[in-house]
This record gives structure tokens, C-alpha cells and sequence, in this order.
């Protein structure tokens, strides 16, 4: 058992080493700190210049306007302000005080009343025929921000239809089932909106009946959990996975060090196997690992609020492979560097290439397809992969978990391997 | 008895050859010197009894049994003081002596006990909570010294344990290895100083280029020396060197030199070099009573007559032409 007491003694010295606990434990901390801050939410702080700024001239000010206006206030992500005229909106884009705006026009109301589902849908050609000119709605936006005209377009165009599609179906029973369909009422209440005239009707109910259908697994999950936010569901895990192969250089380091300090002689002349100095010179980190895990996500939850998904306790086994596949490449690279240098040289070279290119950096989606297949040789990789299922989705995958989790503890394993057999093999 | 037998080992490092057909014995509770100059092999042979190398040919025996790679009775009796520092700086001195103690497999009383009589017989008793990191050399060189004999080894191998150590901790050290010594510890002291290993050795073992060079008590190694004679004189210098050449037991005479030093230009100095052994006291008296005679008959004075001590770095020079600290 004389694991137990190298792994006691390096326990002690990392607990006394204030640059391993910087580097496991307050920089990634500080990492998703300072991103979450940038692009999320800390207590429940909203960081307002990420929002997209609306500016919203109403000239109709009739009950549909009114709804548009509700309905985009109410999405996640834009902050809209009501001006008066036409002429501060454009000044205000010219100051570069709002993104875009909307222009509903006096006729508005006018044209949306008469308008019927047929006006809307070109049901033989499967597309929208409506646009929001069409309704006397313009979008202005600085001539270089396309991109943003084309999507406020679609926004806009999208929140009209959910304010003005309910009673221009109503106009047209024939076609009221079809709304229905398509604005997901039929999962809630089949037919309410089409045989009740009295529920149709009522502007509350209407609002409330066309919320938009539930389109994913993954906004499902997230909408279980109204405090979380999306940001740290890929923030937290990308940081945990990445630094947790932080071990690496800190692994190297103690090998390089128990060598250069000459213990590393007297640990095998002892009476100590192989084994036990192997087992006991990894052992801490693989602790040293799950702790650093385990504080980020609690750090994650307590000050960002993010989610742990559905089935928490898929996070144990995947913190614990991830940490094992981090610990076996840490001693696979502690056998091979001989030298403070080739440990700064290689071992954060190949962490930070490996985050990079796993997707550590920005989100798997994010990357091309040949990179996320090459990414798969690579255990961050799969740990992302865990996590993305774990913490996204409403129903986690088991099987894809329990897969990803395989491929890690196969990493482990030949990974710790090679260290074993280098080591016993670089005695001479 | 022999406690261990070295038999014939030879190791190389890719081509080079550091250790080569060495072999020599460690007898119970002796204190066995093994000296050479830096990068005779000494360290070499050390990690080889150590278990750390294994020789690439050669075999050693412990208690008369062939050691195997990580024999379990020479791992557990084997204590190592190595030539660098293995301790560890971020731990105390109670930290690291309980940390190599419970490898031994020592717990409880039984440990608290080894490490206070570590600590004592090192000095460091009243320094056992301060951090490593804050000694200074001598202490670390004590403290490396005290994981060593930590577990009771019955051998303990030495590895240049005074190397840059201050003259106080030094005596510190070589009081210790007697103290084992007389506590029947049996020791295998490797040093170039060939002061400490004359002071505390019962045998010498002396390697170069990984070779032995000769062995035996230092009764045996220095008696086999011969004398070397320091004549200070005045007078007709040819005269005498030529009548001194051919007395008994002079093997040669070294060309006189001026006495630079000397009060007079007519003071000069040779040195004779004789076939008289240490050991024969009896010749060497007939020896040197000839050289008065000799000289009063060339009207020669005899200024003064010095014989060399006989040491190990004399014996060391003899018998490979070079000196330890070369």
C-alpha cells in the first residue's frame, strides 16, 4: 500500500503549491468568469450591449401593432425601445444608439384586417406570399449592417404573423386548422381555436395560445430551467474539459521535479512495486482532477445559474472518465519530458492545440465538419460531446453518453499504459 | 562474513564504459571506502547495488544470495545517502523523515520513535517543523543523511555525503558513520576525499575508469608503498648525488634544485626515491643513517631529512599516475 503515502505526500505538496491550484482552479474560474460576463449573465446581471437594440415607431398604435411590439419585447435577446418619430429614429441609427428599426405604418392596421390565411400562404408553392411591406412595416438599419436587416426582417415579419394569423384564420374557418397547426395550438388544446369562438376572441388567450411550438429537445431543456442560461451550458463544460488537461504540464512537472530532486531514486530503491509508485504519483491528480471539475460546475451553478440538465448525475461519470483520460495522458507526457522546458515546450502546446481543436474554444457546431471528425481523435472531444448531451438536452442520450464515456476510459487506459511501460522502460 | 559480494559487473552508457569487471566484497559491520576520482564509476556501481541500473553483465549477492532486480531483502535493509540532495523542499524535516519512514513500512510509536532518533543523530531536532526549502546546505546534507538510516538499514551506502558541505556538519556526518560503524551498521562510503575515507574506513576499495585498481586494509595498501626521502642539504651537490644513486635501496634521486628559500645560494634539495616499503621501518633507519654518512664523507651538510607520509593519495598517484582530485 505504499500508493496511499506517495499519493498523501503529493496531495500535500499540491495543496502547498500555489501555482497547480492557480492554474487548476482560479484560472479557468477566471476564464469563465470573465467570458460569462462578457456574453451571459452573473446573478442574474444582464449584460445589456449583447442584446440586439430595436427601435420601434409606432404611427398605427392599434391593437395588432400593439401585440407585435409585446411579442418582440418578449424575446430573449432584444432590448426594444419605443420612439416617437421617424426622423429621431434615423437620427439614433446614425449615432449608432440602436441596431435597427421597425416602422409600422399608419395603414397597417387597415391592411392586416382584410388580409386572409390565402394572402399569406401560397399553399400550392409551400411558401410565405406575404411580406412586411405588405402591411405597411419597414425595417431600417445602417446600410452596413445587411445582415442584421435581413434577420430583424424575418423577426418582425415572424412576430406579425403571430399577432394577425389567429384572427385572419378565424376569417377563414376553412383554413383555421391549418393556423392552428402551424402555431402549435393543436398539442394544447385541439380545435380550441378553431370551435371557440369566445377563446379566440380574448386577446390574453390569443397571445397565449400562439406561443411558438416547441421546435427542439435542447430549448426544451433549457426552458425547464427559467434561471439558466444557455451561455454556460457550453461555457462551463468547454473550460472544465480544457483545463482539466491542464493536469498535463502539472503531472509533468512533478515527475520532472521528484527526478530532478533525486526522490524519485529513493521511491525505487524503497521497498514500494512499480505499481505503487505509479498508482501513487497519479492518483492525486486524478483527485486533484474530480475536484477542479466539481468546483467549476458548482461555480457554474451558484454564480452564473447554469443548468445542470435533466439527469444531473450523468455529470459524474463524465467528469470522472474526462479526469481519468486526462490523468493518463498527464503520465504518458510525464515520461516523456526531461526537462522544465520541454514541459513548457510541448505539454501546453499539445493542451492548448488539443482544446483548440476539440472545440474547447468555441462550440463543436462551430466547426467544420472535417475538424469535428478529426476532433474525435482527441478525448476533449468526447468529453464535449458528454456534456453537450448532458447538459442540452431534455432527454439525454444514454447510449451516446455512456459511448462518449467509453471512448474516454479507452483513452485512459492505453494512454496510462504507454506511461507504464515507458517508465519501466527508462529505468537504464 | 560478507554481507555483499560485487562480482565482475560491468555497465556501459551508450558506448561508454563506467562500470568495467568490477568486483569486491562488503563484509558485516565494516565500513568499506570505495574511492576514485570524480567519474570513476563510483556512483555508477552505487545505483547498481541500489537496484536503480541493472548491470549488463556481473551479478551481486547479498547474504550470499544472487540479487534479482528489486530483491525484497536488500530493498528493505538497503539504506542510500545519494551524492545529490533527495528531499523534499516543500516538506518539514518530521514531513519527509515520516513520508520515507512509512514507505519502510514504519508506523505509530515505532516511527515516532525512528524519526526523533533520525532527528538526533542528524542535529536537526530542533529544526523537525521548519520547511526543507528554509536549511541551509550542511542541514539538507543532514537531513538526506537521516532518511537514509531512517528504517535501520543493516547496509548503508554512502554516496560523496560531504560534497560542498560546511567543515562543522562534515565532522557531523563522519561522527555519525562511526557511530553506525559501532552500532554494527555496516557501510559502504564512496568518496574522492581520501581524508574521510582514510579516517573512517576499515577497508578501501580504489576504482578509475571503472576498474579496481587495488583493495585490502590501508595497513596492506600503504605498506606496499616505498619511501620517498626529502634531503635538504648544502654543498658539492654532483659529488653526492652520485654516491647517494648507489646506495642500498635507492631506486633513483631527482636532480638537486637550488633552495630558492634557502639563506644561502649553496642550499639545494633532492628527493630520493627508495624500494623501502612503509612496512620496513629496519631498512629505512640503515637507509637514512648511510645518506648522513655519505654526505659528511662529500663534506656535505645535512640541512634536513623528511620522509612523505604514506597516504591514499600517494598510493592513488602510484598506481595510475594521476591524482584523486585530477
Amino acid at each position: 500500500m505504499g500508493f496511499l503515502e506517495i499519493t498523501r505526500k503529493d496531495l500535500l505538496l499540491l495543496v502547498r503549491d500555489r501555482r497547480a491550484l492557480v492554474v487548476l482552479l482560479l484560472l479557468p474560474m477566471a476564464f469563465i468568469f470573465i467570458l460569462g460576463l462578457s456574453t451571459g449573465r452573473l446573478l442574474g446581471w444582464r449584460n445589456d450591449n449583447q442584446l440586439l437594440k430595436l427601435g420601434i415607431v409606432d404611427h398605427c398604435e392599434s391593437r395588432h401593432s400593439k401585440l407585435i411590439i409585446d411579442r418582440m419585447k418578449a424575446i430573449d435577446g432584444i432590448r426594444t425601445v419605443q420612439v416617437k418619430s421617424l426622423s429621431d429614429v434615423e437620427q439614433q441609427l446614425d449615432d449608432r444608439n440602436l441596431t435597427a428599426a421597425v416602422v409600422i405604418g399608419r395603414d397597417f392596421e387597415s391592411k392586416v384586417e382584410v388580409l386572409s390565411p390565402q394572402d399569406i400562404f401560397d399553399v400550392r408553392e409551400a411558401r410565405m406570399k406575404i411580406s412586411l411591406a405588405d402591411v405597411d412595416v419597414r425595417i431600417l438599419s445602417r446600410p452596413t449592417a445587411a445582415m442584421v436587416h435581413s434577420v430583424v426582417d424575418q423577426l418582425v415579419l415572424f412576430c406579425t404573423l403571430q399577432a394577425v394569423l389567429p384572427d385572419s384564420a378565424r376569417r377563414s374557418k376553412v383554413q383555421a386548422q391549418v393556423a392552428d397547426l402551424l402555431l402549435g395550438n393543436a398539442d394544447k388544446d385541439e380545435g380550441a381555436s378553431s370551435t371557440t369562438d369566445d377563446t379566440a376572441s380574448a386577446p390574453e388567450n390569443t397571445t397565449t395560445s400562439s406561443q411558438p411550438a416547441r421546435v427542439s429537445t435542447e430549448e426544451a431543456a433549457q426552458e425547464n430551467d427559467e434561471s439558466s442560461n444557455p451561455v454556460y451550458q457550453t461555457l462551463v463544460p468547454a473550460y472544465t474539459v480544457m483545463f482539466a488537461f491542464f493536469l498535463v504540464p502539472i503531472m509533468g512537472r512533478s515527475f520532472i521535479a521528484e527526478r530532478e530532486l533525486g526522490t524519485l531514486n529513493r521511491l525505487r530503491i524503497a521497498p514500494i512495486s512499480s505499481v505503487d509508485l505509479v498508482l501513487g504519483k497519479t492518483i492525486p491528480f486524478l483527485v486533484i482532477s474530480l475536484a477542479q471539475s466539481t468546483a467549476l460546475f458548482l461555480f457554474g451553478r451558484l454564480l452564473f445559474g447554469m443548468s445542470w440538465g435533466s439527469q444531473p448525475w450523468l455529470l459524474i461519470p463524465i467528469v470522472a472518465c474526462t479526469s481519468l483520460s486526462a490523468t493518463g495522458m498527464g503520465l504518458l507526457i510525464a515520461t516523456l519530458v526531461r526537462t522544465d522546458s520541454q514541459v513548457s515546450a510541448y505539454a501546453n502546446f499539445l493542451v492548448i492545440t488539443l482544446a483548440g481543436i476539440s472545440g474547447c474554444f468555441m462550440p463543436r457546431d462551430w466547426l467544420p465538419e472535417v475538424m469535428q471528425n478529426v476532433s474525435l481523435g482527441t478525448p476533449h472531444a468526447w468529453s464535449l460531446i458528454a456534456y453537450h448531451e448532458a447538459l442540452t438536452s431534455s432527454a439525454p442520450d444514454l447510449a451516446s453518453v455512456a459511448e462518449a464515456c467509453g471512448v474516454l476510459t479507452l483513452f485512459a487506459a492505453v494512454l496510462a499504459t504507454l506511461g507504464c511501460w515507458k517508465m519501466q522502460h527508462s529505468r537504464d | 562474513m560478507n554481507l555483499l559480494e560485487v562480482d565482475r559487473i560491468r555497465k556501459s552508457f551508450n558506448g561508454h564504459t563506467a562500470v568495467d569487471d568490477l568486483s569486491f566484497s562488503i563484509r558485516s559491520g565494516e565500513v568499506l571506502g570505495l574511492l576514485g576520482p570524480n567519474g570513476a564509476g563510483k556512483t555508477t556501481t552505487m545505483s547498481i547495488i541500489a537496484g536503480l541500473l541493472t548491470p549488463d553483465d556481473g551479478q551481486l549477492r547479498y547474504r550470499g544470495e544472487p540479487v534479482t532486480s528489486n530483491s525484497p531483502t536488500l530493498q528493505s535493509e538497503l539504506g542510500v545517502v545519494p551524492q545529490d540532495l533527495a528531499i523534499y523542499p516543500d516538506l518539514t524535516a518530521s514531513e519527509n523523515l515520516s513520508f520515507f519512514g512509512r514507505l519502510y513500512r514504519l508506523r505509530g510509536a515505532e516511527l515516532a520513535q525512528r524519526i526523533q532518533f533520525a532527528l538526533d543523530r542528524s542535529g536537526l531536532t530542533a529544526n523537525a517543523g521548519r520547511l526543507a526549502r528554509t536549511f541551509s546546505g550542511g542541514m539538507k546534507r543532514r537531513l538526506n543523511f537521516a532518511c537514509g538510516l531512517l528504517h535501520e538499514p543493516k547496509l548503508l551506502m554512502l554516496d560523496e555525503p560531504t560534497v560542498g558541505v560546511d567543515p562543522q556538519s562534515r565532522a557531523y556526518l563522519l561522527d555519525c558513520v562511526r557511530q553506525l560503524r559501532d552500532d554494527g551498521v555496516t557501510v559502504l562510503y564512496a568518496s574522492h576525499y581520501m581524508e574521510e575515507v582514510e579516517d573512517i574506513s576499515d577497508r578501501v576499495v580504489i576504482i578509475d575508469h571503472g576498474k579496481l585498481v587495488t583493495s585490502g586494509t590501508q595497513e596492506e595498501l600503504l605498506g606496499k608503498l616505498p619511501i620517498d626521502i626529502r634531503l635538504r642539504f648544502s654543498g658539492d651537490i654532483s659529488a653526492l648525488a652520485e654516491s647517494l644513486s648507489k646506495l642500498d635501496g635507492v631506486a633513483s634521486i631527482d636532480s638537486p634544485a637550488p633552495n630558492v628559500t634557502g639563506q644561502t645560494s649553496h642550499e639545494f634539495t633532492t628527493i630520493i626515491r627508495t624500494t623501502i616499503k612503509a612496512s620496513d621501518n629496519a631498512d629505512l633507519s640503515s637507509l637514512l643513517r648511510e645518506i648522513v654518512r655519505a654526505a659528511t664523507a662529500r663534506n656535505c651538510g645535512v640541512l634536513s631529512i623528511t620522509t612523505n607520509d604514506s597516504n591514499l593519495e600517494r598510493l592513488f598517484l602510484e598506481l595510475t599516475g594521476r591524482r584523486l582530485r585530477d
